[in-house]
Order: structure tokens, then C-alpha cells, then sequence
């Protein structure tokens, strides 16, 4: 996806009166998967908990889509709202974010999914050697990664959704990247 | 190897993006449009009519094998715990009435 796209195109063109009811088909139906795997990958809630935060974030970008600035990639505004109420929901709750993720590694395979190239490379086993190896990094570090590898976010907005220096998140990649490369080198 | 760990990352996010099972959006035909943990409220709801379910079908149960617990007590409890429509509650009555006739029995 596009650094500084919209979902399935630019959803400032789409007339609000006419098509909220598809935006929002579509904000769902593109997000959901994202917003599920950065807070999974980012801070290891259990799957009930996942399912309403990513529910909420999902209504709560439509609900305020009036305060979206589409100067930004929609990404980052998502990613931003998935953030903060994950971090109310830590609060609230004062709880420690989980070290470990409790959905289970082997998560069942939708039917009727393409598998895309990139995904094709990926077996199992190598899936989860990824995996053991994004749990030694901290909670932060691993939405760093999820938003520098997957989405590929510039480090500038990766910092306006983490709210920490631009600096920080350029150190933090080279160290993410180096202690991966070290987890993942023996196993390649 | 570093681009290597890029190409691994980006591929593993893909393949784990892409196993999250999507569900209806609320609103969709048949999705109800919550507010607050929808997710949490759905499943609370759920689990409220299935326990109503199970309660409504021991009272029928008790009727069928002529257990001495009458049913308008069981009625009485799931009424005041669930607040069932005066409908629902004449809807279970019928169903004991015809229980008792089917078994000879008395209400």
C-alpha cells in the first residue's frame, strides 16, 4: 500500500452523503486486519480484547472521519487512534502490556484466500521463527517493525503515531533490524 | 542480509495480515450496530439468550418428566433476572400448557 494512499483509492473524493455507508465498508473491510495484527503484534492482547479494540478503532475513525486531515496518509491517522486506545486501554485497566502473544501461532487459514508471492515464501515453520524473534523485542519495538516493514510508514510519521522523537524511531530500526537479523541469520 | 530480514519481515506481516478472519462490519444486514466493547456486548447478549434458552427448556423439562418444580417458578426467576416480554412469558405458558395435557398432568 502507499505510503500516503487511502483505502482503495482517496477517500476525501468520496462524496460523504453518498457513500458513507461503502466508506466505511471499506475502511472495515482494508483495516481490520491491520489494525488487528499491528495491536497483536504491538501488544499482545487476547483475542477477545484484539477483537474490541479493533472494533473500536474501526468506529471510531468513522465516527470522527470529519477530524481527518487527509494532508496524512490515512494509515497514520488509523494506526495513531489504534494506538492511543490501546494505550487508555492500559490505563484504565493498569495492567502491563503482555509480553507474550496469547493468540495461539497457529491461527487457522482462511478458506478462499490468494496467498500473494511475498506470503508464498513464507512457510510455517519460518512464520514462526519470525514470530519467536519479534517477542524478544519490547512492546514499542514491535510496532516500530510491524509499521516499518509492513506498512512502510516513513520514520517522521511512525514518530507522530508512537509520539516519540523522529530520532528515536531511526535508532530504534537500526536496532530492531540488527537484533533480527542476528535471531533470524542462524535459521535462514 | 539485512535486505534479506526486510524481504522476511514485510512477507511475515503480509501472511498474518492476510489470516485475520474479517467479520461484518456492524451495520451490515443482520449486524447489530453497537457502541462501546460491541465485541464484549455482543458476546454478553449472547450468552444471556443462551442462558434464558437453557433455563426455559429445564422449566419444560421438569413439566415432561412430572418433576414436582413448578415451571412458574422457574418462570417467576428467569422473569425477574431477564425481564421477558409479558409475550414471551405467555408464549412458555402455552408450551407448559400443552406439556401437562400431552402428559396428563395438572399445571
Amino acid at each position: 500500500m502507499s505510503k500516503e494512499a487511502g483505502p482503495a483509492g482517496t477517500p476525501e473524493n468520496t462524496s460523504r452523503h453518498n457513500g458513507e455507508s461503502k466508506l466505511f465498508e471499506e475502511i472495515w473491510t482494508e483495516y481490520y486486519p491491520k489494525i488487528y495484527i499491528f495491536l497483536r503484534t504491538g501488544f499482545g492482547f487476547s483475542r477477545e480484547d484484539l477483537e474490541d479494540l479493533t472494533q473500536d478503532t474501526l468506529l471510531k475513525a468513522y465516527s470522527r472521519y470529519d477530524t481527518y486531515n487527509s494532508v496524512y496518509a490515512i494509515s497514520t491517522w488509523m494506526y495513531t487512534i489504534a494506538r492511543n486506545l490501546a494505550v487508555d486501554w492500559f490505563r484504565k485497566r493498569k495492567r502491563r502490556a503482555a509480553v507474550t502473544d496469547t493468540v495461539p501461532l497457529h491461527e487457522a487459514e482462511p478458506a478462499g484466500r490468494e496467498e500473494s508471492p511475498e506470503a508464498e515464501l513464507l512457510n510455517e515453520e519460518t512464520r514462526i521463527m519470525i514470530k519467536s524473534a519479534l517477542l524478544v523485542l519490547k512492546p514499542r519495538d514491535r510496532q516500530i517493525a510491524f509499521l516499518w516493514f509492513y506498512e512502510e510508514i516513513p520514520q517522521k510519521r511512525i514518530a507522530e503515531i508512537l509520539k516519540v522523537p523522529a530520532g528515536t524511531i531511526k535508532y530504534r530500526i537500526h536496532e530492531i533490524k540488527k537484533i533480527l537479523t542476528s535471531r533470524l541469520e542462524g535459521n535462514v | 542480509m539485512k535486505e534479506s530480514t526486510d524481504r522476511m519481515m514485510k512477507a511475515y506481516f503480509l501472511t498474518e495480515v492476510k489470516n485475520v478472519p474479517v467479520p461484518p462490519a456492524p451495520g451490515e444486514p443482520g449486524v447489530p450496530v453497537l457502541k462501546g466493547n460491541s465485541a464484549s456486548l455482543r458476546r454478553a447478549l449472547f450468552s444471556a439468550a443462551a442462558s434464558i434458552a437453557i433455563a426455559v427448556l429445564s422449566g419444560v423439562v421438569m413439566v415432561q418428566f412430572g418433576r414436582v418444580t413448578p415451571l412458574e417458578r422457574t418462570l417467576v426467576e428467569i422473569e425477574h433476572e431477564y425481564h421477558l416480554s409479558e409475550k414471551t412469558i405467555a408464549g412458555i405458558q402455552k408450551l407448559q400448557h400443552i406439556y401437562s395435557f400431552q402428559h396428563g398432568g395438572g399445571k
